[in-house]
């Protein structure tokens, strides 16, 4: 199939839904499906200038900082756990208890003890997103090669350089697994405590607007979220290329072989 | 001449067990080597004889069970600055995520080696075994050959005055392996080190040593110990065409069988220890 | 002493000291009277008095049901895309970009369109857990199809088996560990979707029960309903590794491949 055909044909459902959905809702009087021209005109209204400074640019800030928090202390314990066996022992069934909890869990708890501010939200972007990290920094850890690690002794490299050059760069690949996983459970927890009673952000506007019938809100508030979510993964991608293209590469090596 | 020999690295009634949940297994039972000041020493013995074990033991990577290791007359518990070791599996022993240069370079870590000369040093040891121009690949992007030889080139950055060698050519091709074993005796002979070279094929030891070390197995005990004066040079063709060398080889096939059949039948065991 | 010993001996410890520690820090130590967080003590009386409430076995069971019937669609769903996807170029290619396009966007975004469609109702969390549910289905079902062995394809051939059997038996065999996988992480997003859905909209089952407790300031209550969460996420998740784990030794090793 030429390159042209594969445009064309992954673009057909995406066409097509749209025009269904244009089509349906043309006469605009739905109270649930708004047409296109008023979502559209809602979005650049919302989205584009009044609410940016008080309810786009904000959630970002708390997601950045989670997320930030989540890594700075994800994987150094994750490291830590990883290399000495007793911690990891003594700490397993707790950490497994935590993983399998339902992230969303952390919210009305955090909520009730710090209230609904920017340090509580925070809090829940980092503990959710804190847990892939760390699981996958002690998975990756655990499982460096032993012949490594032979290497770096008979090399007499410092345990500091061992760790830095040898554990971490191996640990890579499935760290970056669980950032990955992380900044989706974090975004996902940004708005689901910006639902529960708070009173800004953009999971407060849809709610909102949820309760006054305003569905032309709701919908450029999933045009928004969706336009986020899908930049955000091409961030980290982008990021994650950087730091594990030995790996990428090496797997598309071994794999036409 | 073997006056003139100095030791540099030995081993006294070194013996090794390993122990797990219910088991014990000896591997190592009372050997007692010694490695001269550059002299080219192979260790042949059957696979699961227990070289792995015996090198790791020699290199300071794993403790003794008993006995001692000397290193120019002191006692050897860690791995030590002048020995190097190129290891089995060399497409697991190089970090994929560094390139070739960086891998050759990260023994000089840490040992205060200003940054111009760790360059001038890796150009030098790459050139060496034939891998200019590769600074910047990764070893997954090189072939089994190429990779060993960064493996070498790695160990040798740091100017070692022994070298271990686990079995380091099984796994690549019939002639690249050649190439390898001539670019080995070469090094040693310019550098003057001593090199301890484990192999599993008699042929290669017998090619390249000054001494052949056979093992015998279950456990590891030096069976007897071959003076293999085939000359400095060592040539493919003409060496491997030798009265001297082909007599060697016969006796040396001729110990491992004994070693093998020994072990399939046991009442023979008590004819063959010494 | 045993590894395994040492192992379990350590784990209880760790279990003790924390629960400890988390006494010591909410009765004598510096938080203290921290307003809604309760007590080690508190919160464990409390669960065990909840025990004995039918209200909680009955939102207990809810969430279970719901989270089961959306784990059974979104499997259905996910594995039935992922293979049409995997066997067909046609499909692929039509649907690469839509996927690529969907796979980040956070379905709680869909969560307050529905909920005014709806309203807090059960099939409101069943929607919304099917929506997140799908996805690991479908990739992990994607990259399953898609990794089959080579070799074991190329032998498969060169016995000249028939193209349907080979389909079948040899492509879907070797992407079942891949799809147990997909099937695992999916009940997990199931679960969290689901409790997700009754803390947010007030639909029925666990999430509204903490909704409730927490809109009424009783903490204790709030974290002993959070721990009974956390035991229903521990046994949905063993359940599912202990599945995934015997497919896995039944048809071979499996990587929880990054599919990107
Ligand atoms: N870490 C270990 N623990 C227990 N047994 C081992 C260990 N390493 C090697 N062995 C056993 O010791 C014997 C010798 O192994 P090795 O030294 O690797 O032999 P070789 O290198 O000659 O093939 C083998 O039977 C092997 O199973
Ligand atoms: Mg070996």
């Amino acid at each position: 199939m030429s390159r042209l055909g594969r445009v064309l044909l992954g673009s057909l459902i995406p066409i097509v839904v749209l025009v269904i959905y244009a089509f349906a809702t043309r006469s605009g009087l739905d109270p649930y499906y708004p047409s296109m021209a008023s979502i559209s005109s809602r979005f650049s209204e919302l989205w584009l200038f009044e609410r940016v400074g008080s309810d786009v640019w904000p959630s970002m800030r708390n997601l950045a900082f989670g997320y930030l928090v989540a890594i700075a202390v994800g994987v150094p314990v994750g490291l830590l756990l990883g290399m000495v066996v007793w911690l990891h022992d003594l700490l397993a069934p707790l950490i497994d208890f935590a993983r399998s909890v339902p992230a969303i869990i952390f919210i009305p708890p955090l909520i009730l003890v710090l209230g609904i501010g920017d340090v509580s939200k925070v809090l829940i972007i980092a503990l959710g997103a804190g847990f892939p990290l760390l699981i996958t920094t002690i998975d990756g850890v655990r499982k460096t090669d032993r012949a490594l690690l032979d290497v770096a002794r008979a090399i007499r490299l410092s345990r500091r350089r061992t760790i830095w050059n040898i554990v971490l760069p191996g640990a890579a690949p499935s760290i970056m697994g669980g950032a990955q996983t992380g900044l989706q459970v974090g975004f996902f927890l940004l708005i689901a405590s910006e639902m529960v009673g708070a009173s800004s952000g953009i999971g407060y506007l849809m709610m909102r607007a949820q309760a006054s019938f305003d569905s032309p809100t709701l919908w450029a508030g999933i045009v928004l979220l969706s336009l986020m979510g899908f930049v955000l993964n091409l961030l980290f991608l982008a990021v994650r290329n950087r730091i594990i293209h030995w790996h990428l590469a090496m797997r598309a090596v071994s794999g036409s072989r | 001449m073997n006056d003139l020999r100095q030791p540099r690295l030995v081993m006294e009634a070194g013996s090794k067990t390993y122990y797990s949940r219910n088991a014990s297994k000896e591997v190592l039972a009372g050997i007692d080597l010694t490695v001269h000041a550059s002299e080219f020493l192979s260790i042949v013995g059957p696979s699961g004889a227990g070289k792995t074990t015996l090198l790791r033991c020699l290199s300071g990577l794993m403790p003794l069970s008993s006995g001692r290791i000397i290193l120019d007359g002191e006692v050897l518990t860690e791995p030590s600055p002048v020995v190097s070791v190129v290891f089995q599996e060399y497409s697991r022993s190089l970090m994929p995520w560094m390139t070739v240069a960086d891998n050759v370079a990260l023994p000089l870590r840490g040992r205060k080696v200003p940054r111009a000369s760790v360059k001038a040093r890796v150009g030098e040891v790459l050139e060496s075994v034939g891998l200019s121009g590769t600074e910047r690949q990764h070893p997954w992007q090189l072939s089994g050959g190429m990779q060993q030889r960064v493996a070498i080139a790695r160990a040798l950055v740091t100017q070692p005055e022994v070298l271990f060698m686990d079995e380091p050519f099984a796994s690549v091709d019939a002639q690249t392996r050649l190439d390898l074993e001539d670019l080995t005796r070469r090094l040693q002979q310019e550098r003057q080190m001593s090199v301890v070279l484990i192999t599993h094929d008699i042929d290669e030891a017998i090619y390249l040593s000054d001494r052949v070390v056979v093992l015998s197995k279950e456990p590891a005990t030096v069976r007897e110990i071959i003076e293999n004066d085939l000359g400095a040079v060592r040539d493919q063709i003409s060496t491997r065409e030798l009265p001297a060398f082909m007599e060697r080889r016969s006796h040396v096939l001729g110990l491992i069988r004994e070693i093998q059949h020994a072990k399939a039948v046991p009442a023979e065991l008590s004819t063959s220890s010494s | 002493m045993s590894r395994a010993m040492r192992k379990s001996i350590l784990g209880v410890a760790g279990v003790v000291l924390s629960l400890v520690l988390w006494q010591y820090l909410t009765v004598g130590g510096p938080l203290a009277q921290t307003p809604g967080l309760p007590t080690a003590s508190g919160t464990f009386e409390r669960a065990v008095k909840q025990a004995g409430d039918p209200e909680l076995w009955s939102a207990l069971a809810t969430t279970l049901v719901v989270t089961l019937a959306a784990l059974l669609i979104a499997s259905l769903l996910g594995i039935g895309v992922g293979l049409l996807m995997g066997y067909s170029k046609i499909f692929s290619t039509a649907l690469d970009p839509l996927v690529q396009f969907l796979r980040p966007v956070p379905p709680v975004a869909l969560l307050p369109v529905a909920l005014l469609v709806m309203g807090p109702t059960s099939n409101l969390a069943i929607l919304m857990a099917v929506v997140t549910a799908m996805w690991p289905a479908l990739v992990q079902t994607l990259v399953g199809v898609r990794g089959v062995d080579n070799v074991t394809l190329d032998a498969a051939r060169a016995m000249v088996l028939p193209p349907l059997l080979i389909q079948t038996r040899i492509v879907l065999l070797s992407a079942l560990p891949h799809i147990a996988t997909g099937i695992r992480i999916a009940a997990s997003y199931a679960l969290l979707m689901a409790i997700a859905t009754g803390i947010l909209t007030g639909a029925p089952g666990l999430g509204r029960s903490i909704l409730f407790a927490q809109q009424a300031g009783d903490s204790a209550l709030v974290f002993a309903l959070a721990v009974y969460a956390g035991i229903l996420g521990l046994a949905i998740s063993q359940a599912f590794s202990r599945i995934e784990g015997r497919l896995t030794r039944d048809y071979g090793p499996t990587a929880e491949a990054a599919a990107s």
